[in-house]
């Protein structure tokens, strides 16, 4: 299986040197194909700290990746779905509800651990319904996941009775307020999330067969691939992810709101299809995403910093994100892929 | 292949760039002393907030203040990223208005810890250090609109009963809950005036619209709809409207319709006659009484009121043109673009 599995995933293989040491050779295959929008980023970067005053501080430039480690952390889960050709629209009601329901156990009194324990289960809880109905009862992922959108902020209301939930242990808040070594627990957990992601997509059997079976199904399935299984697994992922997101959020907030994460899915999918990961499946990679996350964060941090005004800010965001997508559709287009 | 594509996306975002530096409204650096305000509105998409942001603008003129404009889309997780970014900018005060009043305190807490003074506008913060806040009572409004249905009741029956619906904001907001409470506790005293219906329509006029046209389909008799907001407002006249059952003001039939704000279309349907009354407010005065006050404690380093409450003002038809009104101000005809 692991023949047929290559094969379909050639395009990354090709692209890879093979195992080699050095950190080049880490970053050239951790970036594979988000060439230009790596080059984006710096040539965004590069003016932004040449015209926004303190972009370029240390701690400005942290706050850009805790600012993403909401989007950061979910585009990881949702990188999974898309490369298998699937899609995740619950993501933001997920967190939402995720964090409402670890905020009201922890406002009852338990501890920061069971908190996040909590905020993980119902984030993959919420995955496994998902999986369970693409890949058993074969519904549309999009249909699925736009119900359980709704179903997701509706519970959220229900439960906290439209009121926010706050009065969280010190430790809790801590996560998302704290800092070690000077830099941010969440600067931490997101690289850390996204350098996990990284290594189960692209150094994994199963992350080979999340490849194969967005490059063809069938192939993948007559290539012995469990393929809905992976389906499965992917989609719980996704739900683990924006567990994971609900508790940087809380956290950060020290409350949980009901219209928490509104829209989030559709900024974490944006992050994904920017970095380079084909909504068609079966191309893409954690690398890309993360350069897509930062992308977001910095041109919302430099927009601030920069004093654009509130008029035109979503606009201009909306412009890069077409822009950029449009550059690598022509790059592609280019290649002949 | 990688390489032109590298250098046409980073081409195409240096004009971007460009573009965007072209529509900064004041960014690069201070020019030695003056100082600078950071304004983090929660959203641009209902009117009471362009009334701030436009306030915002005239205090900053007035003051020789420098301003930094954002939008927070309703996100409180965005809202708390705007702050830090200005805590990052090291503005010399933040004036902020909360989406909510314990999810801003983390955010507040850092603008603290960085010395920065905190102003909050239209809402308050559950905790951590404002220097000082300005706002209307909610309540109180939720009274005069209650008091005003009342009144008209008492004129058409000889005594205070009648069919009323309540149309509530967004669930889970102070506003919302607080003029809820001011309306319920009038109209509680009258045991002769039934709520018909008390439904949430998150100050939307769409949901309004559609609410109140189910609303009004189960209720055959209704004399009076309170609307927590002017949208709401707005949205139950369309209503009306689409369901024949608009009849003129003074006629026995007239759905008597109340909302709180002043905005724009209310005060036009109030001249039109198709809203009775709006308790309004003055977003603009409020900012600018906000900016006033940042000015008296950093420039003039004077000591200042830690909290600013202004007075509402009942806008009927009657009163529209009168010199009490005008001397009041009627924002929502200063707004329109």
């Amino acid at each position: 299986m692991s023949e047929v599995s290559s094969e379909t995933t050639n395009r990354e293989q090709e692209a890879k040197p093979e195992r080699g040491g050095g950190p080049k050779e880490f970053f050239s295959r951790f970036l594979t194909g988000a060439g230009p929008i790596v080059v984006a980023w710096l040539i965004l970067c590069a003016i932004l700290a040449a015209t926004a005053p303190n972009f370029l501080t240390f701690n400005n430039l942290t706050q850009i990746v805790v600012q993403s480690a909401v989007i950061g952390i979910a585009a990881v889960g949702e990188t999974f779905v898309i490369i298998t050709a699937g899609i995740d629209l619950s993501v933001g009601s997920a967190v939402a509800l995720a964090g409402m329901l670890a905020g009201i156990v922890m406002q009852g009194g338990g501890g920061t651990v069971v908190g996040i324990l909590v905020a993980l289960g119902i984030g993959t809880l919420i995955g496994i319904f998902n999986g369970f109905s693409t890949t058993i009862l074969r519904i549309t992922p999009f249909i699925v996941t736009l119900a359980v959108l709704s179903m997701g902020r509706g519970l959220t209301l229900a439960v906290s009775n439209g009121k926010t939930v706050y009065g969280f242990p010190a430790s809790y808040n801590a996560i998302g307020q704290g800092s070690v070594l000077g830099v941010p627990y969440l600067a931490w957990i997101t690289l850390g999330v996204f350098l996990v992601g990284y290594v189960v997509l692209s150094r994994t059997v199963f992350g080979h067969q999340v490849y194969a079976i967005g490059g063809n199904r069938e192939a993948a399935r007559l290539a012995g691939i469990p393929t809905r299984w992976v389906s499965f697994l992917v989609y719980a992922i996704a739900g683990l992810c924006s567990g994971l997101s609900a508790v940087v959020l809380t956290s950060q907030l020290g409350s949980a709101l009901p219209s928490n994460a509104t829209g989030l899915e559709l900024e974490v999918i944006a992050a994904v299809v920017i970095g380079g990961t084909s909504l068609f499946g079966g191309r893409g990679g954690m690398g890309g995403t993360l350069v897509g996350v930062l992308l977001i964060g910095t041109l919302s941090n430099g927009l601030t910093l920069l004093n654009v005004s509130p008029f035109w800010v979503q606009f201009v965001q909306g412009g890069v994100i077409f822009l950029a997508v449009l550059i690598d559709a022509l790059n592609r287009r280019r290649e002949g892929g | 292949m990688l390489r032109r594509s590298s250098v046409l996306m980073g081409l195409v975002v240096a004009a971007l760039c460009l573009g965007l530096t072209a529509c900064a409204t004041s960014g690069g650096s201070g020019s030695g002393k003056s100082i600078t305000v950071g304004f983090i509105n929660p959203t641009l998409t209902n009117p009471y907030f362009v009334g701030l942001q436009k306030g915002a603008e005239e205090g900053a003129k007035q003051y020789g203040f420098k301003l930094i404009k954002t939008n927070s889309n309703n996100d409180a997780g965005t809202q708390y990223n705007q702050v830090v970014d200005m805590v990052n900018r090291q503005v010399d005060a933040i004036v902020v208005s909360p989406i909510d009043a314990k999810g801003i305190v983390p955010a507040i807490k850092r603008a603290n810890s960085a010395g920065i003074p905190v102003f909050t506008l239209d809402r308050g913060a559950a905790g951590g250090k404002v220097t000082s806040k300005v706002m209307i009572n909610n309540a109180k409004a939720g009274e005069k609109a209650a008091n005003f249905i009342v009144g008209k009741l008492k004129q058409r029956y000889g005594s205070p009963k009648g069919n009323v619906v309540d149309l509530e904001g967004l669930s889970g907001t102070d506003v919302a809950n607080e003029r809820e409470a001011g309306f319920q506790k009038v109209i509680k005293k009258y045991p002769n005036i039934k709520v018909v219906a008390n439904q949430a329509a998150d100050f939307d006029q769409e949901k309004a619209f559609n609410t109140t046209k189910n609303i009004l389909q189960a209720n055959p008799k209704v004399d009076a709809i309170f609307a927590a907001n002017d949208d709401m407002a707005v949205g139950a006249e369309r209503a009306i409207g689409s369901t024949g059952r608009f009849a003129p003001i003074g006629s026995k039939k007239h759905i008597v319709i109340v909302g709180i704000d002043g905005s724009p279309q209310a005060l036009a349907a109030i001249r039109s006659g198709k809203q009775d009354a709006t308790v309004s407010q003055n977003p603009i005065r409020e900012a600018k009484t906000c900016f006033a006050l940042v000015n008296e404690k950093l420039a003039k380093k004077k000591s200042i009121p830690g909290t600013s409450v202004l007075p509402t003002m009942v806008i009927t038809k009657q009163n529209i043109n009168s010199q009490k009104v005008k001397n009041y101000g009627l924002w929502g005809e200063q707004v329109k673009p």
